[in-house]
């Protein structure tokens, strides 16, 4: 067994509108694309909110695996009490995702113990959590090269 | 022959759809709806989810049209350039530049559309556009500017006729398609004295006709157009011609490779090796862009990278697109050699040039086993990916998106359907080498020894491709981040 990298993210879902500001993105956006995609980096916190830390357990092959959710408040304590729901990609469209709900195994921390890799290659794993209160946060990371 | 030709299905014989393709605005209703979706897979590419499963730039494109794509050469024929929507940006360009220069002499051959068509494989792969949404919605701008560069700057469709890399793709596995725009009657044609199928109808037309309808604007003659090569089915003819003489006929799929006629706008094909090339590039690639989705693509780049020490995947792919395309034009030219030795009364080059059409079909059987695997396993995920970005936009349809429809049939069919489709194509490949042998007068002995080598070739190809369908899937792409 064992536990591969993770990666932080920040979650917000803005509703986009079709203002000025959208528009200046597009033309951004088609001329720093190249630009953007060639500099990516594998995430980074966002801003203020819930972190979430995504993990993998157990080896990156095709099967059964588990995936771990942590979400923390800025102040440290766990975000408990959250209903969550672990979602993989392939990085090609078009193949079915693999959509499991997380278990809380301890405050702050949900499981999903029924997540399998159901092809070799590249995968995004993502979390949506909702907090009774109703606060939402999610998080996603990259498992490169999941072997047969 | 006319009698022949008299029975030959029509699509457009039923009035309703005749009247409908001849209505002035029959094709910019689908390149309205195409534009659309177009300006959605930019918008959703550049401003939402960088992950391509969650974002139309990676479904519609790579996962839909595609899959559509193949269909409709494999059902009609070249049915997406007549839905195409990059010729609203060349008029859009002519009405702002003119459009009024000649496309340069030295480039009225497809050797460039073949380099484009090359280059556009490898885009594709070295920066795994699939995978990315961004990088998706950037090609497609980058094609509506080039269109709308060219449109500016040159006459008629240059744009069409020599670079567009989807175009060629089309034309090419356009041969294998049933249906074919062509003249009903020859006869009507050789009495016609105003020549609107190419020249356009300006005017107020005869007869109550469809009035200010283009002329072809790749330069294909009606009545001496033979097959679909270069033909982007835009029905513009149709609509222009003033006797209602042009037709959506039916005809054997890949009966025109055998053709040894001169087509209008090409010559005889056989003088074409560019044309040639560029089918070559076409079966070439329908390997090595399955192959690159496989577990044995990365073990050989593994394998290669260990040997070499230094091999970036960009430079990889690119030595598997021009290797792959370099040794089939070399096999195809010792076959070439073979078929001249055992009789074929034309040069290397002419026999080269006809001969290697026959590839055509295994390679559309390859692109269609390919494209049709994508389409089947997740073109249903429009739905729930539609419920998605409303959702994400404040719009609430009362439904929650279900992922698990993405599938169109059982995963257990897939194989087989792939496996049906690259036989079909096999077998119009033999039939279409056979039949290229049988034009060119070749019988008995001198039938089987040149007809050997290109059976030897499909053969190869097939087992080839047939081996690359059966490699378990490994999808490994540029990640976009969070």
């Amino acid at each position: 067994m064992s536990t591969s990298s993770t990666n932080v993210t920040l979650i917000g879902h803005p509703v986009p509108s079709l203002g000025r500001g959208h528009l200046v993105r597009l033309v951004a956006g088609v001329l720093l694309a190249p630009l953007i995609v060639g500099c990516r980096t594998t995430g980074g916190e966002a801003g203020a909110g819930i972190r979430v830390q995504i993990d993998v357990i157990g080896d990156r092959r095709v099967g059964p695996v588990g995936i771990e959710v942590v979400a923390t408040r800025r102040d440290g304590s766990p975000a408990s009490g959250a209903t969550v729901t672990v979602r993989g990609d392939m990085s090609h469209a078009g193949m079915t995702p693999v959509v499991r709900p997380a278990r809380e195994a301890s405050p702050g921390r949900y499981v999903a113990d029924d997540f399998a890799f159901t092809m070799a290659g590249d995968w995004i794993i993502s979390a949506e959590g909702r907090l009774p209160a109703g606060e939402r946060f999610a998080g996603k990371i990259e498992v490169r090269g999941v072997q047969r | 022959m006319a009698a022949a030709k008299a029975r030959r299905v029509d699509l457009l014989a039923w009035s309703p759809i005749e009247r409908a393709v001849r209505w002035r605005y029959a094709r910019a209703v689908p390149q309205a709806l195409l534009l659309a979706l177009a300006a959605l897979v930019v918008y959703d590419g550049l401003t939402g989810p960088q992950v391509a499963p969650l974002n139309f730039a990676g479904v519609l494109p790579w996962v839909v049209w595609r899959g559509l794509v193949v269909l409709s050469l494999v059902m009609v024929g070249n049915l997406f350039c007549l839905a195409c929507p990059l010729p609203l940006a060349i008029g859009l360009g002519r009405r702002l530049g003119g459009g009024i220069a000649a496309w340069p002499a030295a480039l009225r051959s497809k050797w460039l559309a073949a380099v484009v068509l090359l280059a556009f494989f490898w885009l594709y792969e070295a920066l795994d556009v699939w995978a990315s949404p961004a990088l998706t919605a950037s090609v497609l701008l980058a094609l509506f500017v080039a269109a709308l560069a060219l449109g500016a700057i040159f006459r008629g469709a240059a744009f069409c006729k020599y670079l567009c890399p989807i175009g060629h793709f089309g034309y090419v596995c356009s041969t294998c398609s049933p249906f074919e725009v062509g003249a009903r009657e020859a006869s009507v044609c050789v009495r016609c004295v105003s020549k609107d199928c190419i020249a356009g109808t300006p005017r107020r037309g005869e007869g109550g006709v469809a009035s200010g309808r283009l002329g072809c604007q790749l330069w294909l003659f009606v009545p001496a157009k033979v097959g679909s090569l270069d033909c982007t089915y835009c029905l513009d003819c149709v609509g222009a011609c003033p006797h209602r003489n042009v037709g959506l006929l039916a005809r054997l799929p890949g009966a025109e490779l055998q053709d040894v006629r001169r087509r209008s706008g090409i010559g005889r094909l056989s003088l074409r090796v560019d044309y040639g090339v560029l089918a070559v590039v076409v079966a070439a690639a329908g390997l090595v862009n399955a192959f690159g989705m496989t577990g044995g693509y990365w073990s050989l780049w593994e394998w290669a990278r260990g040997g070499a020490g230094w091999l970036p995947e960009w430079l990889f792919v690119g030595l598997a697109l021009v290797g792959a395309s370099v040794a089939s034009g070399a096999f195809t030219w010792l076959a070439a050699w073979i078929t001249a030795h055992a009789g074929q009364p034309s040069s290397l080059s002419e026999t080269w040039a006809r001969y290697v059409w026959c590839l055509a079909p295994a390679a559309l059987g390859m692109w269609c086993a390919h494209y049709m695997y994508h389409f089947l396993t997740g073109a249903g995920a429009v739905v729930p990916l539609s419920l998605q970005f409303a959702l994400s936009h404040g719009v609430d349809l009362g439904l929650a998106p279900d992922w698990s429809v993405g599938p169109l049939a059982p995963a257990s069919w897939l194989l087989p359907i792939q496996g049906l489709t690259l036989e079909m194509g096999a077998l119009l490949a033999i039939a279409s080498a056979a039949g290229i042998a049988r034009s060119a007068g070749l019988a008995g002995w001198r039938l089987a020894a040149g007809l050997t080598p290109w059976l030897t070739l499909i053969a190869i190809y097939v087992v080839l491709a047939a081996l690359i369908l059966m490699q378990p899937m490994e999808m490994r792409g540029t990640l976009a981040g969070g």
